[in-house]
This record gives C-alpha cells, sequence and structure tokens, in this order.
C-alpha cells in the first residue's frame, strides 16, 4: 500500500494549481503545463488559465482599463525564460471603454532553456486582474517539477500546448501586408493617424490591436481598420519626442493575428 | 510637441500628407480648455455646480469603493495622502458615476462611511447614477483624475500616479506634482497620463 502511494504522492506534488474564488465560486484556475522530458535543450511551459464563464483576463495592452497578467518566474539556477508569448485576445467594448482580453481559457506561452540535463522544478508568481460586472485582483504561485510528470499529463500537456502554438500570432516575418503612406492631422488635442496598407491576395485585415505606445496616449475606442488603412486617435502625453512607434496585430478575417510593427515620426512645422 | 502648430508626420517609408481627419469624439473636454458646466447632487443631498468653484482649483476624482485599485489608493494613504495635502488650497471632488443598477453601488450613507473610514478628506462626493457627467468628462476607470484651475480650464487628466500595480518603491504622483505646478502658476508638465483602473459601472 506505501509503495503504491509513494509514486501516487510524487505525481501529486509535481504541479501546483491555483484558483481564485470570489463568494465561493473559482473564477479563475491557474497552472502551469509542460511535455517536456529533455532537458538538454529548451522546452515550451504553458501557463494555463481557466477562467468562469463571464469573467476575463487582460492581454499584454489591456487597453483602457485593467492590468496585464504579470509573470516572475523562479527557475533552477543557470534556467532561463524567453519572453511570454500571447495568444491573439478578443476586443471587448464597453461604453467608452475598449479592452482587450481572454474569455474562457488561455495559455500564455514561453520558452525555458535549461542548464544541465537534469529537470527541476518551475515556479512563477503570477498577478492578474479578473474582470467580470467588477474586478477582482488575483495571485498565486504555481509550478512543475520537470521531473516527476507522469506520461497521461505530459500527453494531456502536449496537447493543450498544441492547440495554443496555434492560437499564437504570426510573426513579424510573416507579415502580410505592406505598408504604404502614413497620414495625419490634428482635431483639437487629439492626433489623428492612419497608415494605408496592402495586404496579400487571399488575406482580408479587419482590424488592429495596438501595443501601448509610450508617450503617446491611445483613444482606442478610434483605432481599427477602415478602407484597407490602420486608424487610431490619441494624444502626446508631453514627452515631446515627437516619434511614435506603432506595433500590434493586425487581424485578419480569419481570426488569426499578424505582428507588425511601423515607426512614425512627427515634426512640429 | 507644439500641438497648435502644423504637424508633419513621416513614417519610415512615408511621405507627409495632411487630409481631412476621420470622425474622432474625445467627450467634451479637452485639457488646455474650459471644461464643460454640470449639476450633480452630493451625498449631503446638496446639488452642485462646477460654476459654483469658479476661481477655486478644483479636483475632480472619479470613485467606486468596490473597486480594488480605488481601495489600494486609499488604503495605502496614496489618495487621502494628497487631499489632505491640498486641503485647504483646492476644492476636491469626487464623482461616483456607479449605476443603481450595478452590483457596486452604495447609498449616499455607506458611501460617507466607506470614505469616512478610509480618511479622506474630500470636500464632497457627488452622486452620478446615470453616468452623463462621467460621459461628459471621458471619464474611463476609477480612479480617474481631473485638475481644473480657477478659470475653469482642464490642467490635467489621467492617473493618480504612474504605479498601477502598486508595487514600485519609487513612483511619481501626477496629482500631486500636478497641483505643485497648478498653484505655483507653473505649466503641468505630464498633463494628460493613461489613467488605470476598473471601468466605471454604468448601468448593465
Amino acid at each position: 500500500m506505501r509503495r503504491r502511494f509513494i509514486p501516487f504522492l510524487l505525481v501529486f506534488l509535481s504541479f501546483q494549481v491555483s484558483s481564485q474564488t470570489v463568494k465561493g465560486v473559482q473564477i479563475v484556475r491557474a497552472e502551469l503545463i509542460s511535455d517536456a522530458a529533455d532537458f538538454t535543450k529548451p522546452f515550451t511551459v504553458g501557463i494555463r488559465f481557466e477562467i468562469q464563464p463571464d469573467w476575463y483576463l487582460y492581454w499584454k495592452n489591456p487597453g483602457d482599463s485593467g492590468l496585464p497578467i504579470e509573470v516572475e518566474w523562479v527557475l533552477p539556477a543557470g534556467w532561463t525564460a524567453d519572453e511570454l508569448r500571447h495568444p491573439v485576445p478578443q476586443k471587448m467594448a464597453h461604453e467608452n471603454v475598449v479592452s482587450y482580453g481572454y474569455k474562457k481559457e488561455v495559455v500564455l506561452l514561453t520558452t525555458i532553456t535549461p542548464k544541465g540535463s537534469s529537470g527541476g522544478r518551475v515556479k512563477a508568481k503570477l498577478d492578474w486582474l479578473a474582470c467580470e460586472k467588477s474586478c477582482v485582483r488575483g495571485k498565486a504561485e504555481v509550478s512543475l517539477d520537470m521531473k516527476n510528470q507522469s506520461a497521461g499529463k505530459q500527453a494531456d500537456a502536449k496537447r493543450i500546448l498544441d492547440l495554443w502554438k496555434g492560437l499564437l500570432p504570426l510573426a513579424r516575418s510573416e507579415n502580410p501586408v505592406t505598408f504604404q503612406k502614413a497620414v495625419a492631422s490634428l482635431q483639437g488635442a487629439a492626433m489623428n493617424i492612419e497608415i494605408p496598407f496592402q495586404a496579400k491576395q487571399g488575406v482580408q485585415i479587419v482590424d488592429f490591436f495596438p501595443a501601448s505606445i509610450k508617450g503617446f496616449l491611445i483613444d482606442y475606442r478610434t483605432v481599427g481598420v477602415k478602407n484597407g488603412r490602420i486608424v487610431f486617435s490619441g494624444t502626446d502625453e508631453g514627452t515631446g519626442t515627437g516619434e511614435i512607434y506603432l506595433s500590434g496585430l493586425l487581424i485578419g478575417a480569419d481570426g488569426k493575428g499578424y505582428e507588425c510593427s511601423v515607426p512614425v515620426k512627427f515634426s512640429s512645422m | 510637441m507644439n500641438k497648435k502648430a502644423l504637424l508633419t508626420v513621416a513614417a519610415s517609408i512615408v511621405a507627409v500628407v495632411f487630409i481631412p481627419a476621420f470622425t474622432f469624439m474625445p467627450g467634451e473636454v479637452e485639457v488646455g480648455k474650459a471644461v464643460p458646466a454640470f449639476s450633480l447632487k452630493g451625498i449631503d443631498g446638496k446639488t452642485y455646480s462646477i460654476s459654483d468653484f469658479k476661481g477655486k482649483v478644483v479636483v475632480l476624482e472619479w470613485t467606486n469603493p468596490n473597486c480594488p485599485y480605488v481601495q489600494r489608493v486609499y488604503k495605502s494613504g496614496i489618495m487621502p495622502g494628497v487631499q489632505k495635502k491640498y486641503a485647504d488650497k483646492v476644492v476636491w471632488l469626487t464623482v461616483n458615476s456607479t449605476s443603481p443598477k450595478h452590483q457596486d453601488f452604495e447609498k449616499a450613507e455607506d458611501l460617507a462611511k466607506q470614505y469616512k473610514e478610509w480618511s479622506s478628506t474630500f470636500a464632497t462626493m457627488l452622486l452620478d447614477p446615470e453616468g452623463d457627467v462621467a460621459r461628459m468628462y471621458d471619464a474611463k476607470t476609477t480612479p480617474h483624475m481631473y485638475i481644473i484651475d480657477k478659470q475653469g480650464k482642464l490642467l490635467y487628466a489621467g492617473a493618480i500616479d504612474d504605479d498601477p500595480r502598486g508595487n514600485k518603491s519609487e513612483k511619481t504622483n501626477y496629482v500631486d506634482a500636478a497641483l505643485t505646478s497648478v498653484l505655483d502658476g507653473k505649466s503641468v508638465s505630464n498633463a494628460t497620463t493613461r489613467s488605470y483602473g476598473c471601468t466605471i459601472k454604468y448601468a448593465p
């Protein structure tokens, strides 16, 4: 009995799930997942959030309100984690506010590069804001013992990771558009910018989800794609740099996201 | 950047052309311009008009005690601290635009009790249950801060500080900095910032 119990206990302790509850209802459940078994080369780890219906978490640019999910890795000595990769979010409009985020489920992905060949415990400190009608801050620590995962758990992880890798935006090198000409005008304090683009045949771009721009306050209600142009308005925050770097995701009619980036310089006359 | 000057924009691949702007409705307020008039009832039952305070510097603070950001800036002393610092120099008005139909709604007496517990020293809390003034000012979050000068001109709109997560050891309190400038007769260096917090709780 004891010999059976010990492997069970090892598997049980190999991962740690955390949940956020409000009035007794679990609204967010977080865990780390990985299918890695070979620790001599980089491997993928996912941070999986399962979200109660009607609630949502925020993208790396939350929009007008909210907070992005923050992740702090605690890794074995010498191991490193790449930048987080965020799947294409949804755009949500409520009254005068636009948010970008995830409903039901999201898996944020990263690549971890180990040092040495033995597994170790990967830990992540998470900080998020979950919103429905009201918002609730969530914090958790989740971990995964890479050495003691069951085969079944790894197979489940592989299935989920493969699904969410397919929902990542395509890299900048696969950008299907050519930017043509930027146009700007002022209306009051608001700076209105249009960037026409030409999409490859067969690709229909229907929206644009911007990254936040340092020193420039975006009016998210104005951001979108109209007649083959990225359009947006905003206010310079007074930094006086005279330059913004517009990056974000072009959104295809099929829901695919394409990473893109355009430097835009301003000069006063 | 001089916003009144003519502007050119040059993208890396771009020649500069000016065309008519597409439709943009930022709300009725704009930093550097006179704020629109409004009247609202306070939690004390009296009616207040923004024009009552002409000749005084006015701070408008959008708030909702059930928002975790509002709770943090009060419990940490950030908001009461700046309210107290300028208590005898400005008129500090909080505005609660939470709809009675929303679960975050609180009655006037409960609001008074909660903010007193948080050591708030605001002049009064204005009640905007229809959210009309929030829309007029394009208030997006709680908290969302506005500073209006003695002539009724908007001088600051944005966040209370540069620390949305509340974990910075050194932070810039934009409202404190702006009020110092305004009261010294100097221009506000960060006149517009991105506010952070919960959305305004309009009727569901």
